[in-house]
């Protein structure tokens, strides 16, 4: 994508309706990633049917607007409170909660927004330079590669969102994958799993399911805990001094591309680019000591490398239809919604569409920063709502987002069910991620596993003779029998013969 | 951990032998590719592969103790977040001063929303609002009958005039 691209579609944002639109919806994820149990995912998932009747492109960037405002808010309530708003700010909390104990709170603030604003900026710069690179390789993916891909996307999936326990990720994302198979199938058109319902022929609609297993199974997982919390730091100084941001250059880069990378792996979200940059940043650090204690740089890895996750996440949506984390799987679905088909082809059928995308980030990153360093007092004002008042509103706006797409009560109570099954599933510690990548490669998978063996009269040779495959065949294998409990299993059992001998 | 990996392998075992019989009952031999287009072909193998799962699931919850023993070492050793630390800046209140154990607050909440879920579509919207947002507050005592009432009216008409009239969604 050359500048030119870039240029002309930036001027034709800066009307006041884009402009309008990417600022409320910006602020609008701020205020849900920095409230605790709210997830970039949900928000994206909430405006998706909020914002059903709105045009596609002002579409395109309010769930941008959003997905960038959510990453970067819940560094808020990590500095200040020691929770991570969102998952991807886990790692903030280490180091920007020291910082606001020891006084430095709206700095610490400052800093994360600084450093987020990096993150989106070098992961817009990535989305730009690699999606046209891996859009013309995915021109030579036919039907095997697909399905190896989506089976290699939960695999890396599962064992990257449950790195203690990759066995529950597998679960998950395999649960994902049957529960697509719910209503219609593209070849013979023969209703599955439906028992004679015509609100199921259609299958399971994926909002309302991601609304619920995003929205409603963290209302609930909040309602649980007895008590609420508190802002009791003062905010002073926001602004940062330069020298502490790109004093520390190397790890800005380093944690950059971390993102970028970590982002692009299918399903892969921005919570693992954080933990990896904050350890990569750590173990390169020459102030190690200081890391855990309020060190800028840790706080700094870990903004950078969750926000950068960002442009990486959208590469393979843009390019394969494939999402790169949570909420890049709702923007994906939000884009089919609105007729916008991601994919090999879409270099093709919308040349310019790479560039719009780029140019939408580049303006969300402005807003961000604006806002995060401008109206740091009143919005920290929403975290002293207490939850007992702020969960039951959010639970309407749950209902309206689910029913707003289909105008289907059917939906709503979809909607609850995976709320609950999603609350179930992560308090015994099945991650929601895969369960998600699973549900929206399910069709993929289908399709192009039943149309491979159609082309070729069942052979399965191609799917490991083909280069690709064989590549996603080694990387997947590698990963099922590094990580898998089975060798584990047998160990213990022969050391319980042993000590009973 | 071991008592709840049984119960939810033996779940996963459940939902995956119904989606594989589901599987086995559909038509195998009805198109002219015959098994290779089969619509229950890919739920079957879906529903093995999660059948097997299952079973290590169940198998490790049983035989490798190991594992548990390593999963309580990795819990331990994950940095302190989440507000444990008594001298954190933020500090805890009780906006709920309703006394329930976790068990009764998890049945409560999702109570009241199933309750709010089917009368949606039955009643008036901002009616069916108004008054889940009120049982809600007053359920988890979050705050007197007259807040608590301001706030349900509130979020009903606001989000009625946010969503049905700016926004143009059709409300349950």
């Amino acid at each position: 994508m050359s500048l030119t691209t870039f240029f002309t579609e930036f001027v034709k944002l800066l009307n006041v309706q884009t402009i309008f639109n990417c600022l409320w919806a910006t602020g609008f994820g701020i205020i849900v990633g920095m409230l605790p149990g709210l997830t970039a995912t949900m928000g994206v998932a909430l405006l998706t049917g909020l914002t059903f009747r709105f045009a596609s492109e002002q579409v395109v960037v309010i769930l941008i607007s959003v997905y960038v405002g959510a990453i970067y808010g819940g560094s808020r309530s990590a500095i200040l409170l020691n929770i991570p708003g969102t998952p991807a700010n886990a790692a903030t909390c280490i180091d920007g909660n020291p910082l606001a104990r020891a006084g430095k709170a709206g700095y610490a603030i400052g800093l994360a927004t600084t450093s987020s604003a990096i993150g989106t900026f070098i992961g817009l710069v990535a989305l730009a330079v690699f999606s046209p690179m891996l859009g013309r390789i995915a021109l030579s993916f036919k039907s095997w590669e697909f399905f190896t891909l989506a089976i290699f996307g939960i695999v890396i999936c599962g064992n990257l969102t449950a790195p203690k326990d990759p066995l529950k990720g597998w679960v998950a994302g395999l649960l994902g994958l049957l529960l697509s198979q719910i209503g219609q199938e593209s070849i013979g058109a023969y209703p599955r799993f439906t028992f004679g319902s015509i609100q199921l022929s259609g299958g399971l609609s994926l909002i309302p399911v991601l609304v619920g297993t995003y929205g409603v199974s963290e209302i609930i997982g909040v309602m649980k805990m007895p008590v609420d919390y508190t802002v009791s730091t003062k905010v002073e100084r926001v602004v940062p001094k330069l020298s502490d941001v790109f004093g520390y250059w190397r790890t800005i880069l380093r944690s950059g591309l971390i993102g970028v990378i970590v982002g692009a792996i299918p399903g892969v979200g921005e919570d693992t680019a954080a933990w990896i940059s904050y350890d990569f940043a750590k173990r390169r650090s020459k102030k190690p000591e200081e890391f855990g204690h309020g060190s800028y740089e840790g706080l700094i890895a870990s903004e950078t490398g969750n926000n950068a996750c960002i442009g990486g996440a959208i590469i393979p949506v843009l390019t394969l239809a494939i999402p790169g984390s949570a909420p890049a799987a709702v923007l994906l679905a939000a884009m089919w919604l609105h007729g916008i088909r991601p994919g090999p082809l879409l270099p093709i059928e919308q040349p310019a569409f790479i560039g719009t995308v780029t140019a939408i980030f580049m303006l969300s990153t402005i807003a961000m920063t604006l806002l995060g360093l401008s109206f740091v007092r009143p919005m920290v004002k929403v975290l002293q709502v207490p939850r007992t008042i702020l969960m039951p509103i959010i639970f309407t706006l749950c209902a309206v987002g689910s029913f707003a797409i289909n105008g289907r009560l059917f939906d709503v109570y979809l909607m609850l069910i995976f709320g609950v099954i999603g609350y179930f599933m992560r308090s015994n510690d099945f991650p929601a991620a895969p369960l998600v990548l699973g549900f929206i490669l399910g069709p993929m998978a289908d399709d192009n596993l039943r149309r491979a063996l159609v082309l070729r009269s069942g052979s399965l040779a191609p799917f490991f003779t083909r280069p690709i495959c064989q590549v996603l065949w080694a990387l997947t294998l590698f990963v099922i029998i590094s990580r898998s409990p089975i060798p584990g299993m047998i160990q213990s059992l022969f050391k319980r013969r042993e000590s009973r001998a | 951990m071991r008592r709840s990996d049984m119960v939810s392998g033996s779940i996963i075992i459940v939902v995956a032998a119904f989606f594989g019989i589901m599987s086995l009952s559909m038509p195998w031999h009805a198109s002219e590719w015959g098994v290779y287009a089969a619509p229950g072909l890919v739920p079957l193998i879906l529903s093995i592969l999660l059948l097997s799962c299952g079973l290590v699931l169940i198998l490790r919850a049983k035989l490798d103790k190991a594992h548990y023993d390593r999963m309580e070492r990795l819990n331990a050793e994950v940095p302190a977040c989440g507000g444990e630390d008594e001298s954190d800046a933020a500090s805890t209140r009780s906006s709920d001063k309703s006394n329930l154990n976790e068990w009764q607050r998890i049945l409560l909440t999702i109570g009241i929303a199933g309750a709010y879920v089917l009368v949606l579509g039955r009643m008036p919207y901002m009616l069916a609002t108004g008054l889940f947002v009120l049982a809600f507050i007053l359920a988890f005592r979050g705050g007197s009958v007259v807040k608590a009432a301001i706030t349900a009216v509130a979020t009903a008409i606001l989000v009625w005039f946010v969503f049905a009239k700016i926004f143009l969604v059709t409300l349950p």
